[in-house]
């Protein structure tokens, strides 16, 4: 081999190298990436139940009320659902049929969140498109 | 083809050649930039849920790009550099450094300023924001990596390492929202499918060029920078330089 | 110029564009400044050695 063969070989060695081990350590941590817990998750008890953690799914539609600052909801993956009980100002994008991510704690069966967080899709259209497409639907 | 290559990679020829490229860069860049305000302040609609704040996104998602383009520039010509001890690679991986960090912290400021009304948090530590914000330390590290040994072959090589290490962010960053729940949506463009209206998608794709363009100048205009100091013991920069007063 | 104001997200969007704008001046303009101060200090340079 040559001087320069032998530079390309390391180099493309290096990124290999450092791809597989990266990609396997990642592998290793696994779920522990991932920044909320689906309530088909929580149901399972992967969720570290007793403590705060994060909670995230639709807002089923119909399922929204409010008085005043107090609301409540129910979030789901369309396998199974979790009430949410939820005071304090929510983000604009905040709707039913919507994605959101809450922090809080199981108490009796009832999501109590400290914060929430809508999470929006990949979609982007005009509300005109979007009616249409609503109106396809139906 | 090759010779061609190599001869625009002596750095006298480069010096010269590059000075007259940086025009044709600058006056497309203006030109894209121009109508990519006009089309993402008039022409592009609203969305549907997120009001006129997907406007935003018409300089997030290019800075954004940029990000991972440069640093893959970088990658890439820090190879060549390795490989091929081409000094001009270097010196593109170099200068584009600034450049790049300059637009991983645009796409992390505007998505910041982005989330907060629509999420309803400034910053969350999810798998796509984390990893972005490591592509931003690499960048810095690149930068001062280099600054931190005084002969620039040893800075080359060492920072052609870092930069090299660090390409395996690019994926993660990329595909973060695919392989873990994270608070940022999936990605709307892909290679088979645009999930956005066609106004919005020529916004977007407008100042995406526009920056390639500004990138492409500003990169040009640094190497010379660099060439000239790198090179100031030849008699070719004593010429260019004594001679520019004349 | 109704245009340009954006009810309520007025103030993000303009952050955003003006930060934008600010970021690349500062590129370009320091860009300029380093071929400025290059050329004056080889110059300096170049005149010392001819001494």
């Amino acid at each position: 081999m040559t001087k320069r063969q032998n530079r390309m070989a390391l180099v493309l060695l290096l990124v290999v190298g450092t791809i597989l081990a990266i990609t396997l350590l990642l592998q290793a941590l696994g779920s522990n990436a991932n920044y909320f817990y689906s309530p088909t998750a929580v149901a399972q008890g992967k969720a570290p139940v007793g403590k705060n953690f994060r909670l995230g799914g639709l807002v089923i539609n119909g399922s929204f009320k409010r008085k005043d600052l107090k609301s409540t909801f129910d979030v789901t993956d369309n396998k199974n659902k979790f009430s949410i009980e939820y005071t304090g100002i929510l983000p604009d994008l905040f709707r039913e049929g919507q994605g959101v991510i809450t922090t809080g704690s199981l108490v009796n069966g009832v999501f109590v969140a400290t914060e929430v967080l809508a999470k929006h899709d990949e979609n982007y259209m005009p509300p005109e498109v979007a009616d249409a497409l609503k109106k396809a639907k139906e | 083809m090759w010779k061609w290559i190599q001869a625009f990679a002596s750095p006298r020829n480069f010096y010269q050649i590059s000075e007259k490229i940086i025009p044709w860069l600058m006056v497309p860049f203006i030109v894209l930039s121009l109508i990519g305000l006009y089309w993402s302040f008039v022409v592009s609609p609203t969305d549907y849920q997120q009001g006129d704040s997907v406007r935003i996104m018409y300089v997030h998602v290019p800075a954004a790009w940029m990000s991972l383009f440069i640093y893959i520039i970088m990658a890439i010509s820090s190879g060549i550099g390795l490989i091929w001890q081409i000094k001009l690679a270097y010196i593109v991986a170099k200068v584009s450094a600034p450049i790049g960090a300059s637009f991983t912290f645009l796409a992390l400021v505007t998505g910041s300023i982005w989330g907060k009304p629509m999420w309803g948090t400034w910053w969350v530590w999810d798998a796509r924001l984390t990893s972005e914000l490591i592509l931003l330390f690499l960048y810095l590290a690149y930068i001062s990596l280099n600054n931190a040994f005084d002969n620039p072959k040893t800075a080359d090589k060492a920072s052609a390492v870092i930069v090299i290490i660090g390409l395996v962010n690019i994926p993660i960053i990329y595909y973060s929202v695919d392989w873990w729940n994270s608070l940022h949506q999936g990605s709307s463009i892909s290679f088979t499918k645009i999930s956005m209206q066609q106004d919005m998608f020529i916004a977007l794709l407008l100042i995406s060029f526009a920056f390639k363009f500004l990138y492409s100048a500003l990169m040009l205009m640094r190497a010379r920078n660099e060439v000239l100091v790198r090179e100031q013991n030849s008699r070719w920069v004593r010429e260019i330089i004594t001679g520019a007063d004349k | 110029m109704d245009f340009l104001l954006f009810d309520k997200y007025t103030i993000y969007i303009w952050a955003s564009y003006l930060l934008t704008f600010a970021t690349i001046a500062i590129l370009f303009v320091g860009t300029k400044i380093t071929h400025k101060r290059n050329t004056i200090q080889l110059r300096i340079k170049y005149e010392r050695d001819n001494k």
